[in-house]
């Protein structure tokens, strides 16, 4: 990609980035917490507020930063190949952060919860009105919660036919490593068509 | 038909251009671009600020912008502009990212399909 290592430099390596979205309590930290290999999963960063609008750090270099608490979490699929899990943070005065967070992203899982699936329409609209990235949507499934027909889910949310939905425990590595496969799927065959692109 | 932009991405670009601008780098620091300090050659760390010097320090194992932000506590904004100078000063290297929409790398996002399968069961 235009880059012309350095002699002796570092053995190649690459990486990728997902994003988990969805709203406060639905699951994220929960999720990452059961595929990352590294704990602690809540991280805080110190995120530049400014850097939205009219932002000029070569100027202005600690100008209204911030700490954002989020959930951050790594997979390494090879050695040369390290997949980064980035939940979105709940409150609305972070959605200054939401640009950079998906940002060369593959794709997004919003997990719903069947109880509140309001909760999440905010994570939803954002991803259907502001980027162009490929989203699942994941329902956590709470113990003791009814399960609701994935279809009465879709409907209740206006989602596009096209865009899965998947059920899974959060609390499971091997069913939230599942919800990973099915959006990357998702993210070939979305790529691949530009028809289901929006 | 062309897919407008979402709001604030031009302006993104050239937030850019300000940050990174003077340092041109190859590749853009996104939050998930893995960093890896190399040999500083004859002169060491000598040069180096000592923010700088922390950055090298928490990438001598390949880490991500966010993680060489948070461990050195330091706003990822900085971060990325000292990063963008320690690579063009040869300190430290800056990796690709598999990509997003067309431009993703086909090859790596089948790689990791398998590697998640693999931990599905």
């Amino acid at each position: 990609m235009g880059f012309t290592p350095l002699p002796g430099s570092a053995p190649k390596k690459v990486s990728a980035k997902i994003v988990v979205a969805g709203g406060f309590g639905v699951g994220k930290t929960t999720l990452v917490g059961s595929v990352s290999e590294i704990p602690p999963v809540n991280t805080e960063a110190i995120m530049t507020q400014a850097s939205v609008p009219h932002d000029d750090l070569s100027r202005t270099p600690d100008k209204q930063t911030t700490t954002v608490a989020m959930d951050f979490g790594r997979i390494t699929i090879a050695q040369d190949l390290i997949l980064y899990l980035f939940g979105t943070p709940g409150q609305a005065r972070f959605w200054f952060m939401w640009e950079d967070l998906t940002r060369g992203a593959i794709g997004a899982v919003i997990i719903v919860d069947t109880r509140r699936l309001e909760d999440s329409f905010q994570a939803i609209d954002y991803f259907e009105k502001y980027t162009d990235l490929p989203f699942l949507i994941a329902v956590n499934h709470f113990e003791g919660v009814p399960m609701h027909p994935v279809e009465d889910i879709r409907n209740a949310l206006d989602l596009d036919d096209d865009v899965p939905v998947v059920v899974f425990d959060a609390r499971d590595r091997r069913q939230s490593a599942g919800v990973l496969a099915k959006l990357v799927e998702y993210t070939m065959n979305f790529n691949a068509d530009p028809a289901l692109s929006r | 038909m062309i897919p407008t932009p979402p709001p604030g991405a031009s302006r993104r670009v050239r937030s850019y251009a300000l940050t990174l601008g003077r340092t041109r780098p190859s590749l853009p620091l996104l939050l998930e671009t893995l960093v890896t300090a190399v040999d500083p050659g004859p002169g060491g760390l000598a040069g180096m600020t000592p923010e700088q010097r922390n950055i090298y320090l928490a990438c001598t194992e390949s880490r991500s912008v966010t993680e060489i932000a948070t461990t050195v506590q330091l706003p990822i904004g900085v971060v990325r502009v000292l990063i963008s100078d320690l690579a063009q000063q040869g300190k430290v290297e800056i990796h690709r990212t598999v990509g997003s929409g067309p431009q993703a790398d086909t090859e790596l996002l089948e790689r990791i399909l398998h590697g998640l399968h693999a931990i599905a069961g």
